[in-house]
């Protein structure tokens, strides 16, 4: 077996990733980048490959394209594992099978300078008003494309491209827990206060990640996420720190 | 009856000496990559799983194993509050107690008020100093494995390394020395230039049709940028000509060219998604010999195919298993031979 194997009409690559791990690379379901229909089968991976691989299966990598599954060798191995995929695909790749799993979790923001130090520099640099930003960017639905970066970190998009938001020059050495932030047009919630390098619009008050909780996060890869606007009281009396 | 005492608030082994590379490690954590924590877990876990054996913590390959002290150089010195049966294993670090050299791979009855000392490694880079009953500490997803960056694992939860002036909880060992050794041959054996299988990765000839034949050419030296996230090689750049388009999944042992050209090799607590080019990867096994080369030490690369790769990690869990039994059977013998005393 080599680098990788083309299906038999599986719309999937198996990329050789090591001993313990396989890449499912997807990219030929969503030619024009990642969307609705992929994330829709990344759900279906991420709930139907635990079920098929029981035990064998160590961890689940799901990132825009892909899904990285690393497994125990001495339970199975690649050729197995892609054996397996080839007979649930009926159940793995069609998009509306299960619709139902897809959640819409609501994140509420209060956008301001004083929880978003950038902004009005954002608004500035898109010639638009405060109240387009916001509008902008609390109208859609993003989709979580991948979590990473720090525990608890995801990544949403795609933002409209008008405001669409270059990285810092000089990423911060430390950012507030719960700040909202963008970069390119992609969006994000800062888990905890870290360094960070993303443009920052406001702050979420309500706890995202949590260690000790099941699951420690309230959303996964290919849930949908809003933001929803909400005065300075309503953030202080969630939670939210300034 | 246990022979073991309940770990007490004020018993254990106090920590003279240490700094950053000093962690608690087990296993590992699996199952929370998808909230973005990586595995973590002891560098060279075979080392980690001998340590325990040695002082009767039963582990097996494939499943989980008891938190052990990860010592990273060496230079670490504990004091024993309570009689503490200890082993070391992995790199070759000095280990006196009160001064006195002792041997490493064997099992050893620290008496209270005792000093043991790791001395600077002579060859490899991480030892595992395992106590008998192990080192109580908060599971965070079924592990104890400390990841600073992550603020994750070791003895309270928070991801913080051992540190001088603490007390480490742990249980007191209340007979003799039973006296349980690893023969000499299977100790750790460091060599300074290492040659380690490399599984080809599906972007490797995309990235530079040189590549294939370059990286088995050429010597890499591991450079002091190197820690557990991976191990920062140096030389001669390398050609890298592509670049990723979406950030993918990273297992441990993968080999990223980022366009300095310059190869890292993801070690264990490797970020979990990447936009790095993957050349191929090192096997677990080869990893763990990989994380034991020591700045200015050389590495060398062959091709492995990765059908062959799947049963030579399975035939090197199967002789450390052996292992593991052996000493197993070992601690049967003498408690057998214990038994016949009473």
């Amino acid at each position: 077996m080599h680098g990788q194997l083309l299906s038999s009409g599986i719309p999937v690559r198996l990329r050789i990733h090591s001993e313990q791990a396989l890449l499912l690379d997807l990219t030929a379901l969503a030619p024009q980048g990642p969307g609705p229909e992929l994330m829709q089968v990344m759900q279906n991976l991420r709930l139907q490959l635990p079920l098929l691989l029981g035990d064998a299966l160590l961890e689940l990598v799901p990132s825009y394209t892909s899904v990285l599954v690393i497994f125990d060798v001495l339970k199975t191995d690649h050729a197995e594992i892609w054996l397996k995929i080839v007979s649930a695909q009926a159940l793995l790749f069609r998009p509306e099978l299960q619709a139902s799993t897809n959640k819409v979790i609501e994140l509420p923001c209060y956008y301001s300078q004083e929880s978003g130090p950038d902004l009005e520099a954002v608004a500035a640099l898109h010639r638009l008003s405060i109240n387009e930003l916001i509008q902008l960017h609390s109208s859609q639905a993003y989709q979580v494309y991948a979590i990473g970066f720090a525990p608890g970190f995801a990544y949403l998009g795609f933002t409209d491209p008008r405001i669409s938001t270059p990285r810092l020059a000089n990423p911060r050495p430390a950012v507030a827990a719960g700040s909202v932030a963008i970069a390119d047009r992609q969006t994000a919630v800062y888990p905890a206060a870290s360094p960070g390098g993303w443009h920052l619009l406001g702050n979420c008050p309500t706890p995202l990640f949590d260690l000790t909780a099941d699951p420690m996060l309230p959303f996964a890869v290919g849930d949908t996420v809003r933001f929803v606007p909400i005065e300075r009281a309503e953030f202080l009396r969630l939670g939210g720190q300034l | 009856m246990s022979v073991l005492a309940n770990p007490s608030e004020q018993q254990g082994l106090w920590v003279l000496q240490s700094h950053s590379g000093v962690q608690l490690q087990d296993a590992g954590r699996f199952g929370a990559a998808g909230a973005g924590l990586t595995q973590g877990g002891a560098v060279d876990l075979t080392a980690a799983r001998i340590a325990n054996a040695l002082v009767g913590n039963h582990n097996h390959v494939g499943s989980t194993c008891p938190a052990v002290i990860e010592i990273t150089l060496g230079a670490v010195a504990f004091r024993a509050e309570q009689p503490v049966l200890v082993a070391l294993t992995g790199a070759a670090m000095p280990l006196l107690i009160n001064s006195q050299p002792v041997q490493r791979y064997r099992t050893l009855l620290l008496q209270p008020g005792d000093l043991l000392e790791i001395g600077y490694s002579r060859a490899g880079a991480r030892a595992y100093l395992a106590v008998a009953g192990g080192f109580p500490a908060p599971a965070i997803c079924g592990s104890v494995a400390t990841v600073l960056r992550e603020k994750v694992g070791g003895p309270d939860g928070q991801g913080k390394a051992i540190s001088a002036g603490t007390l480490l909880s742990c249980s007191a060992w209340q007979r003799p020395d039973p006296q349980i050794s690893l023969p000499y041959h299977q100790h750790y054996r460091h060599q300074s230039i290492r040659a380690v299988p490399l599984i080809a990765g599906a972007q490797l000839e995309e990235l530079n049709p040189q590549l294939p034949h370059l990286l088995t050419q050429r010597l890499f030296r591991v450079t002091a940028r190197s820690d557990r996230m991976g191990m920062q090689l140096g030389g001669e750049p390398l050609p890298v000509t592509a670049q990723q388009l979406y950030s993918e999944g990273i297992c441990l042992g993968a080999m990223q060219l980022p366009p300095n050209g310059l190869p890292i090799v993801m070690l264990n607590d490797h970020q979990t998604i990447g936009g790095y080019p993957k050349t191929g990867a090192l096997t677990r096994g080869a990893c763990e010999c990989l994380g034991q080369l020591m700045t200015g030490n050389f590495v060398r690369f062959y091709w492995l195919d990765v059908a062959d790769a799947v049963l030579q990690e399975r035939q090197r869990l199967h002789l450390l298993q052996q292992q593991l039994d052996a000493i197993a059977a070992d601690w049967q013998q003498g408690q057998a031979r214990g038994d016949d005393n009473e």
